[in-house]
């Protein structure tokens, strides 16, 4: 067989993520060469932001109980999705639901990694055993799928319990945020609400405990913010903002009054909120303090809604 | 073989394959290649291909035919045979690759390149040379180094924050 020239390669090097970049530059001079080449770096930066990305909305109707995933685009308007996996069942109880490198998880009766951006899916058998709350991690080039007490390797395809588990409750029924790979859950232990990470390399969870001013009857939401991780405590109309120190402290830095708000369902990066105000959801800018944009959804379906920044990608699961 | 009546009403190509076996093509079909329709343009109807071999051009033939009768009604039927398509050896896969970039047919380009990425995903780099038919031409020293210098790099994506 004849070589194949290098603008048909760095067609194909382009479609792999950056972390499978890594073994094509092990091969040979010619591939790392290519790889390093400005103007495939160029190309590879392209390739990846060219991809959609926006508000991905996940609810539970009110009318009929179903679970449902809507992606809305950074111009807040609707992204049709392709190959939805979930069944359309009643929901009881917390659904789980949360997204890493534009791979949706959502379980309550079944457990389904979803792409929708190459429209694969893969099923993930449970044995239904308690433990619910499901993160996704991304360590060593692999997915991981966080349980409380159980993590599901997709390379391996197994199930493995974590040992030394200290039980947990966790207050929101999914993991609130993903910062560096790895799932931040909101929790609560000794009667106390704290931030739970799981810490894929060794397998452990990591307790943070929260502001003291944050009691357990405060409605918190994590998120991240563009130095690190941050939290947003929702008290009567008023959202505190406190972001963590490199000591693990919390530091309070912010203190927003919106009207109406119910709830605090996402974060959608650069200061953006998503919120409940008077049962809508909507979009406000912590910076600027402004509402940017309400979705004209149908009330009716908002029994639980979550909302999570999405962003297409090539993941393959 | 199409018969004369059909020539008359329907505009054919001759498409010869760098073993200069011949093919004849419904111009329809033929000008989803930007190359084949560049020719078209000119006025040729007899169109050589030196850098496309029988195998291959057998099947970028069926493909072509396939997806010129795209329909709204037969998008699951054209998924199934996108699927079967790629379906072979890599060694297939790039001889496919090289005729559909010289033919400029981009959506088959794409999902070539695409099966091929997502084939090589995930694979130890031993294995990626053995795919590509290449030799290790480093040095174990230098072959140390980059393997350390990528380590540190995708280590610091998940560290940082976490003790």
């Amino acid at each position: 067989m004849e070589d194949l020239p290098n603008d048909i390669l760095s067609t194909v090097f382009f479609k792999l993520e950056l972390v499978d970049l890594h073994s094509v530059m092990l091969t040979c001079r010619r591939f790392h060469e290519l790889i390093q080449d400005p103007m495939f770096v160029q190309a590879h930066n392209n390739y990846q932001t060219l991809l959609p990305s926006g508000m991905l909305l996940y609810t539970i109707s009110l009318r009929d109980g179903t679970q449902r995933i809507r992606l809305f685009g950074d111009d807040y308007a609707e992204i049709a999705l392709k190959g939805y996996p979930y069944p359309r069942v009643r929901i009881n109880g917390f659904p789980y639901m949360c997204v890493l490198k534009g791979i949706v998880c959502a379980y309550k009766e079944e457990l389904w990694l979803w792409n929708p951006a190459l429209v694969t899916k893969i099923h993930i058998p449970t044995d239904g055993s308690g433990s619910g709350t499901t993160g996704l991690a991304w360590y060593n080039g692999e997915l991981l799928v966080i349980k409380i007490a159980q993590i599901f390797s997709t390379a391996n395809n197994t199930w493995t319990t974590i040992q030394n588990n200290t039980v947990l409750h966790t207050t929101t029924g999914c993991c609130d945020m993903i910062y560096k790979n790895m799932p931040y859950f909101s929790a609560i232990r000794n009667g106390k609400p704290v931030v739970v990470s799981f810490l894929a390399g060794l397998n452990q969870f990591r307790t943070l405990a929260l502001p003291d001013e944050v009691s357990l009857r405060t409605t918190t939401r994590l998120f991240l913010n563009d130095e690190g991780i941050g939290l947003c405590c929702l008290v009567g109309s008023t959202i505190d903002i406190w972001s963590l120190t490199v000591r693990d402290k919390w530091l309070w830095t912010n203190k927003i009054k919106v009207g109406g708000i119910s709830e605090i369902i996402g974060y959608l990066g650069t200061g953006n909120l998503v919120l409940l105000i008077d049962g809508d959801v909507a979009v406000f800018d912590t910076i600027t303090n402004r509402v940017i944009t309400r979705f004209d959804l149908d009330k009716k379906e908002y029994l639980f809604c979550k909302a999570f920044k999405f962003r297409y990608s090539i993941v393959r699961i | 073989m199409a018969s004369t009546t059909e020539t008359k009403q329907k505009k054919m190509l001759i498409l010869k394959s760098a073993d200069n076996d011949e093919f004849e093509i419904e111009e329809s079909v033929g000008v989803q290649s930007e190359t084949i329709k560049n020719l078209v343009e000119d006025g040729f109807t007899f169109v050589p291909l030196p850098n496309v071999y029988t195998k291959a051009l057998i099947k970028i033939i069926d493909y072509l035919k396939k997806h010129a009768n795209k329909t709204d009604s037969n998008d699951e039927e054209i998924k199934t045979f996108d699927k079967d398509f790629v379906n072979t050896t890599f060694d297939d896969l790039f001889e496919l690759v090289s005729a559909a970039n010289y033919l400029h047919i981009s959506c088959l380009m794409n999902m070539l390149c695409q099966t091929i990425a997502d084939r090589i995903k995930d694979k130890s780099p031993e294995a990626v040379r053995k795919i590509f038919h290449i030799n290790c031409d480093y040095t174990p020293e230098e072959e140390a180094k980059i393997r350390k210098a990528n380590a540190q790099a995708f280590e610091g994506q998940f560290d940082e924050s976490l003790d």
